[in-house]
């Protein structure tokens, strides 16, 4: 097709083999006039060792030619800059699909960097400071040297975090435990469900139990993070969510404050919503079906599901996330876009799936979906056309129903964006929406508190002095008749959530002394 | 018998430890080195250290004529151990605390290798990190003008302390002391030489008992000799960054800065297990409880505070000698919520510089120098501005850029076991407020 450019990839990471052999896949990204790097619209490659100080030259168009073959990719840096280009790209252009508009990212440049050697070590990140994502390396006598630029998972999950970052940038700031987790264990799903979400790599590593004649879906390859590091660090286990068991007391026990561990069991819950649906659909009594038909399965679920937990992007508050925004964000898809694809009836599967690792909606409505804005609102002098694209006129709609939207009226308010939803309803036709999203802040010394009457609670042990930063916000989705449907906030005016969000910074405050250089850098 | 009194002397050390435990009996007295190190220019060190010596020696020959009883060499690095080196002159500072005759030498467990495949394997991961032409000591020697100033303060400072300390540890084994390894349950069978007196020892943690900490096992540490010139992909063609197109220069120097920031780190590590290896002493007399956590650090005292036994221990401690110089995280709030005497007993002041304070409070010896190591804008800066303020407010603070500003050699706490009454010279006492 026109539109897309088909390049090869590592399917999972160099130590998923086949025929003895590096498994790979041809993927489809959109076509775009590449500059050498690649570079193009969106990311820019910048092959730059620091290590060895060496910057390697790029090769010219990536797909001009075809690339090595088997384990020869591993020598050759013109294939790892393809690799991580084609994987930025895809998983880009699942969430620009999904959400049915542009995404950009946090920084002010329109070109994500990405440094496939970046440095030595084993391990990964995105920064947004450095406008990149940064790939170590790790090389050690008497074996092959552990490129993090070529296992799929890998460059997912810090694509997902630079992607996160563009749309919800407080996300990276100081809360409670669910909001880095959030980070971490959203990177986790899309990691997970981008790689499941092609087919052909499932077929490959498809697994027969010879004894139940059935298909091992859940111990499949694909369903490891970051296998060949782990294996090569000697990590003593190797990140797995899917071998996390449920328990609805998981998140209190200690060990779960830390934002991988802690997010790792919202990747848990998700994985285990896709593998108890695609097992229901796969398994059949006294027949086994054949590993083309279970794997376009896997494949159309995962991206069904890629594509349910990106659009909850837009129904989470933009401050102070928790696990259970998150779930009712992904109920409120569900009731009003329904499934991707139709034909999975998942039913409560996802519901079930989260309330297994103790997770419940943060919504109380029955199914758990966000409540409806009642009707109401003050429209005057309010115009449809810049409320939907203009910060200013949005702005002016915030103050006018600041009392019917709970904002604190001493606090700043900023309209942080206005941007559109675009997906075809349920009829065919497309249906425009538009998502809005604020930020209210509010600094002063903890003796005020009080004066707010808000019921915010100075954290124990807080000297009055101590100047506090009061962050909330909230996400308003207008339907395509411009008119306020879903309000999703964290009101300055809630105490008790503020109070927590204090008290959890205030608890803190002495770990991580370098926290503030780093806070934007998220492996 | 109990001692009539302890006195604690604290020297000088710059930006090191070295406090002298005095045991006062009614006919001698008994002493205990804790620490003996400390970082200056290199031309600077020898004269400072002999100085330092000299003095110890002076406090162990009066008031009564005595030797010393015990040395604790707390862990490996020189800031703590530096002082123990000797040389073929006999002119060190190590020889002048050889005259002492010290009978016993205190290390952690980790220092014996003989028999123990743990701490053998410990010390040689610490050498081969650093040690030798790939070891990272020499890569950082490479790299260090691409180093952005204030980076390389602090490397220079981490690389400092973890310089080989051959002669000090050979000078530890040559006093022909009894040598005692000890970790987190030991309790030092001393009775005989210091009687009336227990001491403790809450860490290292022993292997099994928990992780103990191995050394960080990173790659970068030898990465450049495994590639070789070629780097990693020989042949392929590249260019030096000086010769990028201009519109990638703005990341590959950010790269290269953090690239230097992750060198730093990675010695960091490497420093922070070293400090973890501290022996945590707890000593204790009469109503007087004191606790010499070396350079512990968050992960060390999570381990050694992890009895009941151990926390109602520390809870009793009325001189702390602060930990790691004052850094912000090594008093962590699980160790300083337990002080049960701090913020007791401040309100009195005495006449002319001396000064009784009422038994029941807590005395902070700190030993540091500002402008060594960290920076404020990272928060990581020793002292710790934060810290030095929870300590000035509830506890009595001695600390030692109090003593420099006043131009003395050292500072004395005497201790009653009795009453638990503690004398100390206000004219040092407090920390400087100008420096903090």
């Amino acid at each position: 097709m026109e539109n897309q450019r088909f390049l090869t990839i590592v399917a999972q990471d160099p130590s998923v083999r086949r025929d003895g052999g590096i498994l790979t896949a041809r993927v489809a990204v959109p076509r775009e006039n590449l500059a050498p790097g690649p570079r193009g619209a969106r990311v820019h490659v910048v092959d730059y060792d620091a290590a060895s100080k060496r910057l390697y030259l790029p090769r010219e168009i990536p797909d001009a030619s075809e690339p090595s073959a088997g384990d020869r990719l591993l020598d050759d840096p013109a294939f790892h800059a393809q690799n991580v280009y084609a994987v930025v790209m895809l998983v880009l252009a699942q969430f620009e699909r999904a959400l049915g508009r542009r995404v950009g990212w946090a920084f002010p440049s329109h070109q994500l960097k990405i440094a496939p050697h970046a440095f030595a070590g084993p391990n990964a990140f995105y920064s947004r400071s450095h406008q990149a994502l940064l790939f170590g390396y790790l090389a050690r006598p008497k074996i092959k040297t552990v490129f993090t630029c070529l296992a799929f998972d890998i460059i997912a999950h810090e694509t997902a975090h630079a992607i996160l970052d563009g749309l919800r940038s407080a996300y990276v700031e100081p809360s409670g435990p669910d909001q880095a987790a959030f980070h971490e264990g959203f990177a986790d799903i899309v990691s997970l469900l981008a790689v499941l979400s092609l087919p052909e790599v499932i077929e490959a590593t498809l697994d027969l139990d010879r004894r139940t004649r059935q298909w091992r879906l859940r111990e499949s390859k694909l369903v490891h993070l970051a296998k060949e590091l782990s294996l090569a660090i000697g990590a003593s286990q190797i990140r797995r969510p899917a071998s996390l068991k449920p328990s609805a007391t998981l998140l209190d026990q200690t060990g779960f404050e830390s934002p991988h561990r802690r997010g790792e069991v919202l990747a848990a819950a998700m994985l285990s919503a896709f593998l108890d649906i695609w097992e229901r659909r796969t398994s059949m009594p006294e027949a086994l079906l054949p590993a083309g038909r279970v794997a376009e399965e896997g494949g159309a679920l995962a991206r069904a599901l890629l594509t349910l937990a990106i659009r909850a992007l837009d129904y989470l508050p933009p401050t102070d996330v928790r696990f259970g925004d998150f779930v009712s964000a992904l109920a409120t898809v569900e009731a009003e876009h329904g499934w991707p694809e139709s034909r999975f009836h998942p039913g409560a599967a996802l519901a079930e799936a989260f309330a297994r690792y103790g997770i419940a909606p943060a919504s109380k409505r029955p199914g758990g979906a966000w409540p409806l804005v009642e009707q109401g609102m003050d429209y005057r002098g309010v115009h449809l056309e810049s409320l939907q694209r203009d910060p200013e006129e949005f702005s002016a709609f915030l103050w006018a129903n600041r009392t019917a939207l709970g904002l604190m009226p001493k606090a700043d308010t900023r309209v942080v964006s206005v941007r559109p939803a675009v997906r075809l309803a349920g009829d065919g036709a497309a249906v425009r929406e538009t998502v809005a999203e604020y930020r209210q802040t509010l600094v002063l010394p903890a003796s005020e508190l009080g004066s707010l009457s808000a019921g915010i609670q100075k954290p124990a042990g807080m000297p009055e002095s101590e100047r506090v930063k009061l962050t909330g916000g909230g996400v308003v989705v207008l339907d395509e008749y411009g008119r306020a449907r879903y309000h999703i906030a964290n009101s300055l005016l809630d105490g008790e959530r503020q109070s927590q969000r204090l008290q959890a910074i205030w608890d803190h405050r002495d770990e991580d002394p370098a926290g503030r250089r780093t806070s934007r850098e998220m492996e | 018998m109990t001692p009539e009194h302890l006195r604690v002397r604290m020297f000088d050390a710059g930006f090191g430890d070295c406090v002298l435990v005095t045991a006062v009996y009614q006919r001698f007295a008994r002493h205990m080195l804790i620490d003996f190190g400390t970082t200056q220019p290199p031309d600077a060190e020898l004269g400072v250290l002999v100085r330092m010596a000299r003095a110890i020696e002076e406090s162990v020959r009066s008031p009564l004529d005595g030797q010393l009883d015990a040395i604790v060499a707390t862990h490996r690095h020189r800031d703590h151990i530096g002082g123990f080196a000797r040389g073929k002159s006999g002119q060190w500072p190590g020889d002048v605390i050889a005259k002492l005759k010290p009978l016993a030498v205190i290390r952690p467990w980790m220092e014996n290798a003989t028999g123990n495949h743990l701490a053998a394997e410990w010390q040689r991961s610490a050498k081969a990190h650093l040690a030798g032409p790939n070891g990272l000591l020499a890569l950082l020697d490479r790299e260090a003008r691409r180093f952005q100033p204030a980076l390389r303060r602090d490397l220079e400072m981490h690389a400092a302390r973890l310089e080989p300390n051959r002669f000090a540890l050979a000078g530890l084994q040559s006093f022909g002391a009894r040598q005692v390894f000890a970790g987190q349950g030991d309790e030092l069978s001393m009775e005989e030489r210091f009687p009336g007196v227990r001491f403790e020892v809450l860490g290292p943690a022993r292997p099994g008992a928990a992780s103990w900490g191995a050394i960080e096992t990173e790659a970068a540490a030898d990465e450049s000799g495994v590639l070789g010139a070629g780097g990693l992909f020989p042949g392929w063609p590249n260019c030096p960054p000086e010769e990028a197109p201009p519109e990638v220069r703005w990341l590959l120097e950010r790269l290269d800065q953090l690239r230097s920031e992750q060198l730093l780190m990675l010695l960091a590590n490497i420093n922070r297990t070293i400090n973890n290896s501290s022996v945590i002493l707890l000593i204790k007399c009469g109503k007087h409880t004191l606790l010499f956590p070396g350079d512990a650090q968050p992960e060390a005292w999570a381990q050694a505070l992890g009895t009941g036994a151990a926390r109602r221990g520390v809870a009793a401690t009325t001189v702390y000698k602060v930990s790691h110089h004052g850094s912000r995280d090594a008093t962590p709030p699980g160790l300083w919520s337990l002080f049960k005497h701090r913020d007791r007993g401040l309100a009195n002041t005495g006449a002319r510089n001396r000064v009784r304070m009422q038994p029941g409070g807590l005395t902070a010896l700190l030993s540091t120098q500002k402008g060594m190591h960290g920076d404020e804008w990272r928060g990581n800066e020793i002292p710790s501005r934060p810290l030095v303020a929870r300590l000035r407010g509830s506890t009595q603070l001695i600390d030692t850029r109090a003593l420099r500003r006043a131009k003395r050699d050292w500072v004395d706490v005497l201790l009653d076991p009795v009453s638990g009454g503690v004398e100390v010279d206000t004219s040092v006492a407090g920390a400087d407020r100008d420096a903090a």
